[in-house]
């Protein structure tokens, strides 16, 4: 016996009230002088016994009354089988109903989806009279379609046959989680979530925290887990696109980047990648990978060119025959591009030399246009001196690079933060001019516009003996990760013989942060006060799922408004091994505290070496790692910081072949950017400002992907700007937007052009590896788990249900007893 | 005793009712003025008592024959009974008697109606004495049939003011042993004392030849016993208090009073006693004019 309402087990204390009315009620009484006491004095001896046993009888009668009804709501059950004789208690449930696109493989005549609508329709058969069920769709983003569960089962089953397919990915573990705790808060005796979906490993990556959360919450709600998927399938997909470069210049061939992974377990050949424009009715190039192994990635490289500027879509196809393999969503990948008409840089030279080639710049401007001044090229650069900068106007340019340059002017400051927050590039090389007091304070702490501080420089540039080269392998930035198949060593020759070492800021949670009594911020169980980034971890990105930071600077208060407007610093380049000429006053700490790397790694760098007699001409060896280019974003645009110079006066990585990929590409990143806006995960919004031409009367209509119908785009008006939103991406693809103005709305001129944006699903899902056993163990050690199909899936949840819940016998009883307690009250106050 | 309380006692309703009656009722209370009638009074003698010198207006009838042709000179004969009815009304001004759930309390109905009985009966001529009594009698006014008399009776009456418990057997035998010329005895009480003692000082009344009239005079709510709730009774006469819900012992209530009623009924009954129960809520009127209608109509048939 347990009770699902045990608080209201207090409601007993109601049992008292009778008596407490009585005693109430018998020092409230009227008072009356009489001469015939005689015979009231008879007649209550007459009646004496009998009063007494009826004001005990209704006295019990009351109490028993309160009892019950105080029993009833806190609701007794039995979770034995013997309970369920005296009446089979309802079942409030969600189903959650997985709806990301791997359930879109066709298995027959029917999807997996299709099957699991089966699926929940004997869930719904099994249930009780007198259960509620609510309904979720679930992927990356859980969509209740009937929040809260409801006892119109003939509702749910035609809201189930509705429910749409998506391109979402798969990500059970938080829908799980929303309908267990949808259910927790609810007081009936038998909760039970049911989850259909297939079952790839990969959406099930948090597992082990499912595992605990099923383990915590299996007393009270009961979770299934109906997996639909069947044996493992061979499948293809193209799971990546983009452009090599970075950068789409409108009329000239662009090569794209198609990746192609094969999921199966068995190898693949003669795969036929196609790419084509204009939404699949423009020009096309095809290349067939001729061996794809399982399990394998490849990328090929396929070109396309845009007559036309603007926002413009690439679609990369595999052709397998007529229907493709049997997860088609996954054969194609479409993108939109800004196809642009020219990049234009601005190269600030902080130094300028007395032959061009001596500039600050030089290297820079022949990285990033790698043409002749006369040979057409998409990127153009222009110079100007630092101390020019006064009369600069960046409207026209896409980057800013600062070369060696000591400070900036008050005013192009917030020319600068302006251009960035609107979107632009900022590359930022030190030198020997490089103000560090400004930088640190003004670029990084004040304006968070540099994601990491410079420490005193390092290393001697007049000699070749001492230097530290760049990193050979590993890398994870985006603009570098090519270099992985290219072959890693060709930035392990680059070296750097003087730099600013990066110091990162430290990154602590905000919830670790408390306010001390001079109004300053430190972390718990520190004195100092605390100057780095403030990630508020409880703030999750809309779109994708994955958990974005907002961050923010808490050492004062302008500075953490700036730093609201900048992304998480991330490593783009990291230095090799390299070496450190002893000076005096070096020690452990201190080399710890500049390079910043620990102690211990430097001890291990160094074996055998005395750290107590640190001197020149010794020189110690350092530990891989340090940062050497750091980015980060900062409001609409991304800011590039580099630990040294632009030129080869400290390093020769300018002068390296490497520099122009590596300069293109990081522009390209820049230029994505500023075209981001464009493509979004499948189930974020779209969204683009049009301006202040679209005015009232405006109706936006979104051409969906897959032909299917057309639908209303949201366009708000403030503050004299239209924007447009659309929220519903929940198919890959082209998504179109065409504006027109409601009939009869007098305007001048044309409606705006239309709009392009792309929805691209996640890659992860086209893995349709099922999970491994020890995952479906972890989860069946907490969770009933059944497959379907499976004719006797009715019967195993009917079977797995006992108890019941006995509110209703009592309720009967207490209504009873108040029937009784009236008829009594009658009875025995009639005159005797 | 001023005008006042003259009005209070005497309920003009009930005396205009009752003078209409009046003759009947000089009827009922025998005299000699009504000797066509029998007189209730056995071995009925008028005792001469003195002489006193004729003064004009006195009734010629008195002259002293004799002494007139012994003496020539002219006396009247005084008698020592100058009426030949005397009616005893004795009124139970114990405390009990002092509820009442309406304007008036049993005490104060009873005043207004020995008051009226006393008007009347001096009115007829007839001679009245009036005693109040609780555990003994209290206050006692000899009679006379003055009318004059009513002012002291009036006087006595307002006055009164009952705080004790009551005795009335005692006062009974007490009575009847002072009472030596018979006469009616009218006994205004509600009777809450012992009934065979009661109905022994009754007989014992009765023994000395006098006629008695019982007016038990009860409240309407001693009679119906209405109350709701929960009620505690404080007793009148120092009795225990009494906690109870009335209404779940009301018909035993009544059928307990009726009882006693009954029983006090018959007990007057068996010794020829009329019994009139009379309720406070009813008109003194029309009380007093039912009781004599009552009264003429047996008093015929009877003697």
């Amino acid at each position: 016996m347990q009770f699902l309402n045990p608080l209201l087990l207090f409601g007993l204390a109601a049992v008292s009230v009778p008596i407490i009315i009585h005693l109430i009620n018998r020092r409230k009484f009227r008072k009356v002088i009489w001469a015939a006491m005689r015979f009231v004095q008879l007649s209550i001896d007459q009646n004496q016994r009998r009063m007494q046993l009826e004001d005990l009888i209704l006295l019990l009668v009351r109490c028993a009354m309160l009892a019950l009804l105080a029993f009833a709501l806190a609701r007794p059950a039995v979770t034995s089988d013997s309970g369920s004789s005296a009446g089979d208690a309802g079942v409030t449930s969600v189903i959650v109903l997985d709806n990301s696109y791997s359930m879109g493989v066709q298995d027959g005549d029917k999807t997996r989806f299709d099957h699991a609508k089966d699926a929940a329709a004997q869930v719904l058969l099994s249930l009780p009279k007198g259960s509620a069920v609510a309904l979720y769709l679930a992927s990356d983003v859980v969509r209740p379609l009937i929040e809260e569960p409801v006892f119109d089962v003939e509702m749910v089953r035609q809201t189930l046959a509705q429910a749409p397919l998506s391109d979402h990915a798969t990500a059970m573990v938080p829908a799980v989680r929303q309908a267990v705790e949808a259910l927790q808060g609810r007081s009936q005796l038998r909760k039970e979530v049911f989850v259909i979906t297939d079952n790839p490993a990969g959406g099930w990556e948090q597992s082990e925290g499912l595992k605990a959360f099923l383990a915590g919450n299996e007393q009270s709600v009961q979770t299934h887990f109906i997996f639909v998927g069947g044996d493992p399938l061979s499948n293809l997909a193209i799971t990546g696109l983009e452009p090599a470069e970075g950068i789409v210049p409108r009329g000239r061939r662009v090569r794209f980047n198609v990746r192609v992974t094969n999921f199966s377990k068995q190898d693949h050949k003669n795969a036929l990648v196609r790419l084509t424009t204009g939404g699949g009715a423009g020009a096309r190039d095809e290349l067939t990978i001729p061996l794809l192994r399982s399990g394998e990635e490849k990328s090929v490289q396929l070109f396309a060119s845009f007559a036309e500027g603007g926002s413009q879509p690439v679609t990369a196809r595999l052709v397998q025959g007529e229907r493709g393999d049997r997860l088609p969503a996954d054969d194609l990948r479409t993108l939109v591009v800004n196809a642009v008409e020219e990049v234009r840089v601005l190269l600030v030279n902080g130094a300028p030399g007395e032959e061009p080639w001596q500039d600050e710049t030089f290297f820079l401007q022949h990285s990033l246009r790698p043409a002749a001044a006369n040979q057409p090229f998409h990127v153009m650069t222009d110079e100007v001196r630092a101390n020019r900068l006064d009369l600069v106007n960046l409207d026209t340019y896409n980057a800013v690079a600062l070369a060696n340059v000591a400070a900036l002017p008050a005013a192009f400051e917030q020319t600068l933060t302006n251009f960035v927050a609107r979107g632009g590039g900022l590359l930022l090389f030190p030198g020997r001019n490089t103000d560090l007091k400004y930088h640190n304070d003004a670029l990084h702490t004040r304006l968070a516009l540099l994601p990491a501080t410079f420490a005193p420089a390092v290393g001697d540039a007049e000699q070749d003996e001492v230097f530290v080269t760049l990193q050979s392998g590993n890398f994870e930035h985006d603009v570098v990760r090519i270099w992985n198949e290219l072959g890693g060593g060709l930035f392990a020759g680059e070296r750097t013989y003087r730099r600013l070492p990066l110091h990162l800021p430290r990154i602590v949670a905000l919830a670790e942060l408390e306010k001390s009594a001079d109004g300053t911020s430190r972390v718990r169980g520190e004195t100092t006060p605390f100057t780095g980034w403030a990630v508020d971890k409880d703030t999750a990105g809309a779109a994708s799922g994955e958990v974005r930071y907002l961050a923010g600077r808490i050492a004062q208060d302008g500075a953490a408004r700036a730093g609201l407007r900048a992304g998480m610093p991330r490593v783009v380049l990291r230095y090799g091994e390299g070496q450190h000429q002893a000076s005096v006053g070096d020690s452990l700490a201190s080399l710890s505290q500049l390079y910043q790397v620990t102690e211990a790694a430097l001890r291990e760098a160094n074996p055998g070496l005395d750290w107590a007699r640190l001197a020149p001409p010794k020189r110690l060896r350092l530990p891989p790692g340090q940062p050497a280019v750091v980015e980060s974003s900062w409001g609409l645009g991304r800011v590039y910081q580099f630990g040294s110079t632009a030129d080869v006066d400290w390093c020769s990585l300018p002068a390296s072949p490497q520099s122009v990929p590596l300069f293109q590409r990081i522009l390209g990143s820049m230029l994505r950017d500023q075209g981001r806006e464009l493509n979004v995960v499948v189930g974020a919004p779209l969204g683009r400002q049009m301006g202040r031409t679209a005015g009232a009367g405006l109706l936006a209509k979104v051409e969906r992907p897959q032909s299917t119908p057309t639908e209303p785009g949201m366009l708000s008006r403030e503050a004299g700007m239209t924007a447009f939103r659309y929220d519903r991406t929940d198919r890959a693809g082209l998504y179109q937007v065409l504006f027109e103005y409601q009939a009869g709305t007098a305007v001048e001129g044309q409606p705006p052009a239309s709009l392009r944006f792309a929805a691209q699903a996640d890659t992860h899902e086209s893995d349709l590896t099922p999970m491994t056993d020890e995952t479906r163990q972890q989860i069946a050690a907490h969770a009933a788990v059944h497959d379907w199909p499976s004719a006797s899936l009715v019967e195993d949840l009917r079977r797995g249900r006992v108890g019941a819940e006995f509110w209703l016998p009592l309720v009967l009883l207490t209504l009873l007893l108040a029937a009784l307690e009236i008829y009594l009250a009658q009875r025995f106050s009639r005159p005797k | 005793m001023d005008k006042q309380h003259i009005e209070e006692l005497l309920d003009p309703g009930a005396i205009a009712r009752a003078e209409a009656l009046g003759m009947h009722a000089r009827y009922v209370v025998e005299g000699y003025m009504a000797g066509e009638h029998k007189s209730p009074y056995r071995g009925f003698a008028i005792e001469f008592a003195q002489h006193r010198e004729y003064a004009p207006g006195d009734d010629t009838r008195h002259l002293d024959w004799k002494v007139l042709g012994r003496t020539d000179r002219y006396f009247i004969k005084q008698y020592e009974q100058e009426t030949n009815y005397v009616a005893h009304i004795l009124l139970d001004g114990s405390e009990s008697m002092q509820y009442g759930s309406g304007k008036l309390t049993k005490l104060q109905y009873g005043k207004m109606m020995a008051a009226c009985l006393s008007y009347l009966i001096l009115h007829q001529r007839d001679a009245v004495a009036l005693g109040i009594f609780d555990d003994r009698m209290r206050d006692f006014a000899p009679r006379s049939d003055s009318k004059g008399t009513i002012h002291r009776i009036m006087s006595r009456l307002a006055a009164y003011q009952g705080a004790q418990r009551t005795d009335i057997p005692r006062t009974l035998h007490d009575l009847a042993l002072q009472l030596r010329r018979k006469g009616i005895v009218i006994i205004i009480s509600d009777f809450f004392d012992e009934e065979e003692a009661m109905l022994e000082g009754i007989r014992h009344l009765r023994f000395g030849g006098h006629e008695v009239i019982v007016l038990h005079t009860l409240d309407a709510d001693e009679l119906e016993f209405p109350f709701q709730g929960l009620v505690e009774f404080h007793g009148l006469e120092n009795l225990p208090k009494l906690l109870t819900r009335p209404r779940e012992i009301r018909q035993t209530y009544q059928k307990v009073f009726g009882e006693f009623c009954t029983r006090l009924r018959r007990g007057c009954e068996r010794n020829h006693v009329h019994y009139v129960q009379i309720n406070t809520r009813q008109p003194l009127s029309q009380v007093l004019s039912s009781y004599l209608t009552f009264r003429l109509r047996t008093a015929k048939s009877k003697y």
